[in-house]
């Protein structure tokens, strides 16, 4: 067996090679590094260089390396750099990578992955907005997993019963916290009641309209009506790890920092709830894909047919896949990997997988339009006095700014199709 | 006697030469060509991805009208002016009082110069916690004199102070150790004429320190408007909503490098640089001036 | 009598109650990297914790080439340092004590170049060092750091305290320019020198973005090039980052605290007798 392989491995590869990765996230570097270390010794003739560049700043080394000519040969990729770096990925070659299986097992496989018939960055896992709870005050309220509100009117309902008052009536834990990140989970409100991310051609947002401004009021009804928190409170991760919060809205990734940096904390997790407590047709939230690796086009000839064919081993013939989802706190994209038992006792990953045939993927959201210029103002709109209107007419001028300066090219949100009930 | 004095010159001119000629040589290579690039790029669509088209001046004329930038500019000369004038008689009123420390003086600078070693992080999450409307330290102190909540760094209103104010105590230990480099070369003779003919503390300072310490003030004048207009990280790391700590350099990196906008981002670049210039010779002119009044 | 004693007595009373606000983000910082995790993150803070663990000192030393990164940053801050004391002191004092043509409208070039953003220069630089193959060295770190324009400036400001009278006395004694400078002139600007020593130290030890896009192997990596892996996109343990903080601001420390006695013998040597 051992001279079988040997002999394999001697055949397949012209000589030794050093593949050159990089990643931004520290824990799923670890995870590749115990693969690597197995591939290594499964092909004496490869070996790896690994280096962790900090998020904020490992956009601007890989733009540094591809104008100066030095890029790793694989590069941990993220969509939404998409616009930005597609010329400068290797696509998946087809007579390795099966293209007609992939767009039947990869949930969004052609909106999110194909570009020119061809694919950049393997699929792996699916993120979306929930609601992350404390099971403790839960049960001080007397509430039981049977409580878990499907609707907004309930979901109103507990968050008042949860809040807590102190003797000179300020808020000491809140109900419910959407402080910062307050115009993302406005979105999923907008997608529920039919609006949309962006109008035509995604020339400009679609915000100001009947569906945002009813979106809006409900937040605005929490926060003023309800008091089930305010403006200058915590934000949501604080909030909820402080003990300060029983319920916040955040994206999967919340509950490896809740479990790294608060880990006496007990919380749970339940999908979003709906206007009228059903998921289909949809959609009820955007998603976003964590993506996986890419091999660079200014890589070194030698290391890009071995690059690939690490990948094909590492995503196809191994257990990585389900591991890097549980440790990003995400849905695997791959359907077939839904039922796996360790995603399935997963109930961060078990939520998710409930609610993602019902979400949707809008294309590029440029960092701005998602931020300071666009969804990030509405909660310091509505919270320094500003209608709903009011604040979405001004959010929606600024982000429309945007993007006339800086248009999008990857749009796909149309291709939604509604579920059947 | 003639020749001794033309080999002086000589040796004179051999001395300023071999120190100016490598000098210029250096930052001609390591910065005017990089500088040349990068305005040769404000002429461009680019972003190192992809093949850069000309544009004219249009990255130029595309920061006419642009609100965004006028916003940043706002943001940055408040910032500049307030810890150059504020922070700077702040640094020096410290400096002042450390200096006349006989006994623990070596503590002293050092527990003053802290903030400036600290991990710009942890100063981010302190002060971020100090001004934290429900549970921050300063409106539990408000409390008890009975004045109510205040919003700080999470209103557009309150954010730029805030921010400021956060950034001159964190960067005034920089600012002293200048001070007290520059008191330390004052001769102590100084001192002791004045206090002979009878002069207080106050006098002191204000006959012979001030004027003694011109070098320095210049210095922290000059320097201080060139990196103030500069300011990145301290606002970055206490930022208010509504794009209300918004300085010219965040906005400039946001196009650099999360839109890839390089053309545009020098182009600002280029602006940013008219402008401090500009106050630089306004600010070299009144100091020669006064230089002469004297 | 009395009003000086009330005088120091307020005098001291701004001092300490100053410090103490000094003070109170660094001792934030290292009670941070030793405080049990469920008490990293509270609010309000845990100012004394209640247990305390060194076991993130020994993750951050054992899971990164530790040793290496450090004596990297070590001996690449200590090599710019002292060029910059050198080339920043011989500049300035030409600038200040020499007349030439053209004197100030090369001083105002030199301070020009600190007018342009670094971020739109840094990518040009890299090219260029580039098209020299001295990327991926450390040379590509320590030779654009050796010119420091502020640096310049500020020995300037130096040297006009110091009597042009000390130049002349060496030139009448036969002095060549250089021992001039080097041995009459230099000693005078301890105090500010030992400033300039600790600014460039700081500023080199803690410098982040240029090392990270010119370096290109783990092996040639500085301490915070290191460091940074603690924090990621959605993903950042405070603890381990203030552990990181701590360990960095040590060198620093010494550096600072060394430097002081220069405060003080600076001033003795002052006082030509005419």
């Amino acid at each position: 067996m051992l001279v079988l392989l040997l002999v394999l491995g001697l055949s397949l590869s012209a000589g030794a090679v050093t593949i050159r990765h990089w990643d931004w996230h520290q824990p799923r570097m670890n995870l590749k590094l115990k693969y690597m270390e197995e591939y290594e010794k499964l092909n004496p003739d490869v070996k790896f260089e690994t280096q962790v560049i900090g998020w904020e700043d490992y956009w601007t080394r890989l733009m540094s390396g591809v104008a100066g000519g030095d890029v790793p040969d694989i590069a941990q990729f993220h969509n939404s750099q998409t616009q930005a770096f597609l010329n400068h990925l290797e696509p998946f070659p087809a007579d390795l990578f099966d293209y007609d299986r992939y767009k039947e097992d990869f949930i969004n496989f052609e909106a999110a992955y194909l570009f020119d018939g061809t694919f950049h960055f393997y699929p792996v896992g699916i993120m979306s907005g929930l609601i992350f709870y404390n099971t403790d005050y839960w049960a001080e309220a007397g509430l039981t997993e049977a409580d878990i509100p499907t609707t907004w009117d309930e979901f109103r309902e507990i968050a008042k019963k949860l809040t807590k008052y102190d003797s000179a009536g300020d808020i000491q834990v809140a109900g419910f916290v959407p402080n910062g990140i307050l115009g993302v989970f406005w979105l999923d409100l907008h997608y529920q009641l039919g609006g949309k991310l962006y109008g035509e051609d995604a020339k400009t947002v679609a915000w100001n309209n009947e569906a945002g401004i009813k979106a809006l009021e409900l937040i605005e009804q929490l926060i003023f009506e309800d008091r089930v928190t305010e403006p200058g409170f915590l934000g949501f991760s604080e909030a909820m790890g402080t003990g300060h919060a029983a319920m916040v809205y955040s994206w999967s990734w919340l509950g490896g920092e809740l479990n790294n940096n608060y880990p006496d904390l007990n919380w749970g997790v339940f999908r979003l709830p709906t206007f009228d407590g059903k998921l289909a047709p949809g959609p009820v939230a955007r998603n976003n894909h964590e993506t996986g690796m890419s091999v660079m086009k200014g890589a070194r000839a030698e290391a890009k047919g071995a690059a690939f064919e690490f990948l094909k081993w590492l995503y196809e013939e191994t257990d990585y896949l389900v591991e890097v989802n549980l440790i990003l706190g995400t849905a695997p994209s791959n359907r077939n990997l839904l039922d796996d038992p360790r995603i399935v006792e997963n109930p961060l990953i078990a939520a998710i997988a409930e609610q993602v045939p019902y979400t949707n993927i809008p294309g590029e959201i440029p960092y701005e339009v998602e931020n300071d210029y666009g969804l990030g103002m509405l909660q310091d709109l509505l919270f320094f006095g500003y209608s709903a209107a009011d604040a979405l007419a001004l959010a929606e001028a600024e982000a429309n700014g945007v993007l006339q300066e800086r248009p999008v090219k990857w749009y796909v949100e149309d291709l939604y199709v509604p579920v059947a009930e | 006697m003639s020749q001794t004095r033309k080999k002086r010159i000589d040796g004179k001119q051999r001395f300023v030469l071999a120190v100016l000629i490598p000098t210029v040589l250096f930052f001609v290579f390591f910065s005017f060509i990089p500088i040349i690039y990068a305005f040769y790029i404000s002429f461009h669509e680019m972003d190192f991805l992809n093949p850069p088209a000309f544009v004219g001046l249009a990255n130029y004329k595309g920061l006419i009208g642009d609100t965004h930038l006028y916003n940043s500019l706002r943001v940055t000369a408040t910032f500049a002016v307030i810890t150059v004038f504020i922070g700077g008689a702040l640094a020096f009123f410290f400096a002042l009082l450390i200096n006349s420390v006989k006994r623990g003086q070596a503590i002293l600078r050092t527990v003053y110069f802290l903030p400036v070693m600290t991990s710009l992080v942890a100063v981010g999450v302190i002060w971020g916690w100090l001004y934290q409307p429900r549970f921050g330290l300063l409106n539990e102190v408000l409390k008890i004199f009975g004045i109510p909540r205040q919003m700080w760094l999470s209103s557009p209103k309150t954010a730029l102070p805030s921010a400021i104010a956060a950034s001159t105590w964190q960067g005034m230990g920089f600012t002293i150790v200048i001070f007290l480099a520059g008191l330390h070369s004052i001769s102590q003779t100084y001192y002791e004429a004045a206090e002979v003919d009878g002069a207080n503390s106050l006098q002191k300072v204000w006959y012979i320190t001030i004027p003694l310490l011109r070098p320095t003030f210049v210095y922290l004048l000059i320097t201080g408007f060139i990196t103030g207009f500069q300011v990145f990280d301290q606002l970055y790391v206490m930022s208010g909503p509504l794009n209300s700590t918004r300085g010219f350099i965040e906005l400039l990196y946001t196009r650099a490098f999360s839109y890839y906008q390089m053309g545009r981002a020098s182009a600002m670049a280029f602006l940013l640089f008219a402008i401090i210039v500009t106050l630089t010779l306004i600010q070299f002119k009144i100091v020669t001036k006064t230089q002469v009044e004297h | 009598m009395l009003r000086r004693k009330i005088l120091a007595l307020v005098k001291w009373i701004i001092l300490i109650s100053g410090g103490i606000t000094m003070v109170f983000p660094f001792y934030w910082m290292v009670i941070t990297s030793i405080k049990i995790q469920s008490e990293v993150m509270k609010i309000p803070p845990v100012l004394f914790p209640t247990k305390i663990t060194f076991e993130r000192y020994g993750r951050v030393v054992g899971e990164l080439q530790f040793g290496r990164f450090f004596f990297n940053s070590l001996y690449i801050a200590v090599a710019v340092t002292l060029a910059v004391l050198f080339t920043s002191s011989i500049v300035g004092y030409v600038f200040e004590k020499f007349q030439f043509k053209y004197r100030n409208a090369i001083f105002l070039g030199l301070l020009s170049t600190m007018m342009v953003p670094g971020a739109v220069t840094m990518i040009p630089l890299y090219l260029l060092l580039g098209k020299v193959r001295l990327v991926n060295t450390h040379l590509a770190i320590i030779l654009p750091a050796l010119g420091n324009v502020f640096g310049i400036f500020l020995m300037r400001q130096a040297m006009q305290s110091i009597p042009n009278e000390f130049i002349e006395a060496g030139r009448i004694d036969g002095a060549s320019e250089f021992w001039i400078f080097w041995k009459l002139i230099l000693p005078q600007a301890k105090a500010t020198l030992s400033a300039l020593a600790i600014f460039t130290f700081m500023g080199q030890w803690n410098s982040f973005l240029w090392p990270l896009i010119v370096l290109s192997s783990q092996d040639q990596y500085t301490l915070p090039l290191g460091l940074r892996m603690f924090q990621g996109q959605y993903w950042s343990d405070m603890g381990l980052v203030m552990t990181g903080a701590t360990i960095s601001v040590i060198p620093i420390l010494i550096v600072f605290l060394s430097m002081q006695k220069t405060f003080v013998r600076g001033v003795t040597l002052t006082g030509l007798k005419g």
